[in-house]
């Protein structure tokens, strides 16, 4: 099927072409020629009224600076018309309850937010400005991010709320600032904790590095991380970079600066304010050498194969080739919304860098197979095709190139998953368990997984399968369940985990379970929950290799998080090195092989092209 | 995506600069530059039932909003996120599920695409995606209309909705799982 044909397509190029209706544009100019903005600056209400008395004054806490500002006082509206002015008793006291101004305070009950995600329980926020009068009705403007539970706001939300909402439904708290002032510390502090607890004091971040990070519409888009691959809970937002304090890309730097910078008063209304006190503003810039964090090593890309690019596919190790089987095939001329389950597939080695191709299965193609190398043939079972889930299996040996399907399984279900355990292959339905033994062609049922259906994933470590359930992807409990083979029994429990999350993998690092991306391990043995080093960059393509859990860019072992170098540009329109989602790898004992996945933007398929990464020192199991 | 009909060779930063102090004829101009890339996104992420009021209503509160911008330079990511969160507001308001595809609705837009001699080959492929798209959120939508159809990359589709990277990850890879087997044809 050629892309022409592709309906999703077709359909995207008709929305590409679709017009308005003519009168649309005439219809929204006349509603804005009626409707007034709001201001955005009426916020010297936070400065002037106070300041006409205070002069210069430090209202509440102490770490509000408030400066005498000319001019009549307005207040701020966060959301509709002028309201009367403050006093300036009202700016300068604090209601009984102890809230008000640079408070931090703790929801003991939802408070909702006009238009936003509301605070949830357990949520901090920071009070900005009250008790005061907004709108007629005593009120105090607030400011939250989010939190883990209800999910991050890297832009935060600000409002005001009722005063007799407030004072019933949070509780001041007082952050805990860290004497050890590190960079991973102050990250993964809330921003107004960072302000609070670090005031306008200089702070020195040494040995990082400086990238862009596009993480909310107001966020500098230039961050400072340990590792080079920043995001929202390790990395650092900054602000004030000029010619002479620049954080060019590759280099490595100490870092110097503050937050509660006195410019931010300039900011305008309270709330941003607020947001501008809570930057981090670079005042001095030291190159120093790149830390010792790279695993040295070499890429090269691969041969092409006989084969098109793939998602949803399997791939396994069998000690000479990859065998690639499974999945959705895409190509220019056939994009992944109506990519075909090929029956074939192909096999690379890596020594010689040939492909082979891999003759059609005696199984209808499939997405998301289960795959595994027994030691002499590759077992190739479940996956769906569409929405239908398919329960079947074949096995292919390499060594006389012949496929044979396998014994029917006892399985009934949906969303089959698993993974070799010692000799015999572990399968997991929405209904069902069963072992597949390729030595005698037999399954043995197995005890239904305790746990909820839904998205889910399998990983081996320890000698047990874990299986993590999160459900509908948005409603939590997220649960794991763990198979031990020897009594063939479960175990399970709540997994500390946000069901929002279902992308972040987990994977199999010898007696751990590990998600690099949370930062969070899961023991089989003790059936403990545990945190570590984030690794983001493991998350693509992740393998173990005995002693590292590699991938596309990174690797990871308890707490060190060690970068590889850039893999090879891919051929256009794919120019971008690093973005390579949801491609599929294997380790060799040697090296590691990464093939296929795709790159976002609006390039509706997946490129055909793989690499190699050969590290300079042995990082399997013997060395790593 | 391109943009709509320009009817300046104005920087649109400058008019982004000018209506934020509230020069209504410069946001005009960014009605007419951005209109029809809006109103292609509200097509897929609140349908097109939906799509000529979402961006009616995401036009006004940009309006409204402006000088609240602190990025001018944004502009454009924070118009779509405005519209992604009127649609996700209008569901929740109605209570209803966006899209199964009015035909009607869909055969209104493809009418307005000029050069067709046969729009029904058109109105089937719209419709056909509305149906499948009937079984996504609006955040579902939003990820697949921001990536796909606006060529935004993942970090910053995550950047527009204000969400973690993996979560627009796990996103759009179940709205790709849903539409590959409403749409596709797999053998």
């Amino acid at each position: 099927m050629t892309r022409e044909h592709d309906p999703l397509e077709r359909v995207l190029a008709s929305i590409r072409d679709a017009q308005p209706p003519p009168d649309l544009g005439h219809r929204i100019k006349a509603d804005v020629g009626r409707v007034r903005q709001r201001p955005a600056t009426p916020a010297r209400w936070f400065v002037g009224l106070a300041a006409a008395v205070a002069g210069v004054a430090i209202v509440a806490a102490g770490l509000m600076v408030v400066r005498p500002s000319p001019g009549p006082a307005t207040l701020p509206s966060a959301s509709t018309a002028a309201t009367p002015p403050a006093t300036p008793e009202h700016l300068a006291s604090r209601a009984p309850t102890g809230l008000g101004p640079d408070t931090i305070a703790v929801a003991t009950r939802e408070i909702g937010m006009p238009t936003k995600l509301p605070v949830s329980v357990g949520q901090t926020i920071l009070i900005v400005g009250g008790p005061i009068e907004h709108d007629g009705v005593l009120s105090y403007l607030i400011q939250h991010y989010g939190d883990t539970d209800a999910g991050y706001r890297p832009d935060g939300d600000v409002a005001w709320i009722r005063a007799s909402i407030i004072e019933r439904s949070v509780e001041i708290h007082t952050p805990t600032c860290p004497t050890d002032v590190n960079l991973p510390t102050v990250s993964s502090m809330q921003p107004f904790e960072r302000m609070i607890c670090f005031g306008g004091r200089d702070l020195t971040f040494r040995t990082v590095t400086a990238s862009e990070l596009a993480v909310g519409v107001k966020t500098s888009r230039r961050w400072i991380s340990s590792d080079g691959h920043p995001d929202f809970f390790t990395a650092l937002p900054v602000y004030g970079l000029t010619q002479k304090l620049a954080l060019p890309d590759g280099g490595w730097f100490d870092v110097t600066g503050h937050f509660d910078d006195a410019a931010a008063i300039e900011c305008g209304d309270p709330g941003a304010v607020a947001f501008c006190r809570e930057r981090f503003m670079i005042t001095a810039v030291k190159t120093v050498p790149a830390p010792v964090a790279v695993i040295p090593g070499t890429w090269r890309s691969t041969a092409l194969p006989p084969i098109d690019g793939r998602t949803d596919f399997g791939m396994v190790w069998t000690g000479t080739q990859a065998v690639i089987w499974g999945g959705y095939e895409s190509s220019p001329k056939k994009s992944v919304f109506i990519a075909g389950a090929p029956r074939g597939g192909a096999a690379y080695d890596p020594a010689t860098d040939r492909w082979r191709t891999i003759p059609d299965a005696p199984i209808p193609g499939r997405g998301s197979p289960v795959m595994a190398w027994t030691g002499t043939e590759v077992v190739v079972f479940g996956g769906r095709i569409g929405e239908q889930t398919r329960l079947d299996g074949a096995a292919w040996n390499p060594a006389t190139r012949i496929w044979r399907t396998i014994a029917r399984s006892p399985l009934t279900g949906d969303e089959p998953i698993g993974a070799w355990l010692g000799d015999r292959l572990y399968v997991v339905t929405s209904a069902a368990a069963a072992a597949y033994d390729p030595a005698t062609d037999r399954w043995t049922a197995l005890a239904v997984a305790p746990i909820r259906s839904g998205w889910r994933s399998a990983a081996a470590a320890a000698g047990r399968l874990f299986v993590i359930a999160f459900g509908d992807g948005a409603t939590p409990p997220v649960e794991w369940a763990l198979l031990d083979p020897a009594t063939a029994t479960w175990s399970h429990g709540i997994a500390p985990v946000d069901p929002t999350e279902a992308g972040v993998s987990f994977a199999g690092a010898g007696d751990l379970i590990v998600s690099t991306d949370h930062g969070a391990t899961f023991d089989p043995v003790t059936e403990t929950w545990g945190t570590i080093r984030a690794c983001p960059g493991v998350s693509a393509g992740t393998v173990w290799t005995g002693g590292y859990l590699v991938g596309v860019t990174a690797a990871w072992r308890f707490d060190e998080c060690l970068q590889l170098p850039p893999a090879p540009k891919r051929e256009p329109p794919f120019n971008d090195t690093n973005g390579r989602e949801f491609p599929m790898a294997v380790w060799t004992g040697r090296q590691y092989f990464t093939w296929s996945g795709g790159t976002g933007g609006d390039i509706v398929w997946v490129p055909k092209d793989g690499a190699v990464f050969t590290p300079e020192n042995d990082i399997g199991p013997c060395c790593g | 995506v391109t943009s709509g009909t320009a009817s300046t060779r104005e920087d649109p930063l400058d008019l982004v600069a000018r209506a934020r102090k509230g020069d209504r004829e410069s946001f005009n101009e960014l009605v007419d530059l951005h209109v029809a890339d809006l109103y292609r996104l509200a097509l897929i992420v609140a349908g097109p039932e939906l799509a000529e009021d979402v961006t009616q209503d995401a036009f006004l509160a940009a309006w409204q909003e402006l000088p609240r911008l602190r990025h001018p330079e944004r502009f454009v990511p924070w118009l779509r996120r405005i519209l992604v969160n009127r649609a996700r507001d209008l569901h929740r308001a109605e209570r209803r599920r966006i899209l199964p595809a009015d035909l009607a609705a869909a055969a209104a837009v493809v009418d307005r695409r000029p050069g067709r001699a046969d729009p029904a080959p058109e109105v089937d492929a719209l419709t056909d995606l509305h149906q499948a798209m009937a079984g996504l959120s609006v955040d579902q939508r939003a990820v697949i209309a921001i990536h796909y159809l606006a060529d935004q990359s993942l970090p910053e589709v995550a950047a527009i909705l204000g969400i973690p990277e993996g979560t627009a990850k796990s996103r759009l890879n179940a709205a790709l799982t849903v539409l590959r087997s409403r749409l596709g044809d797999p053998r």
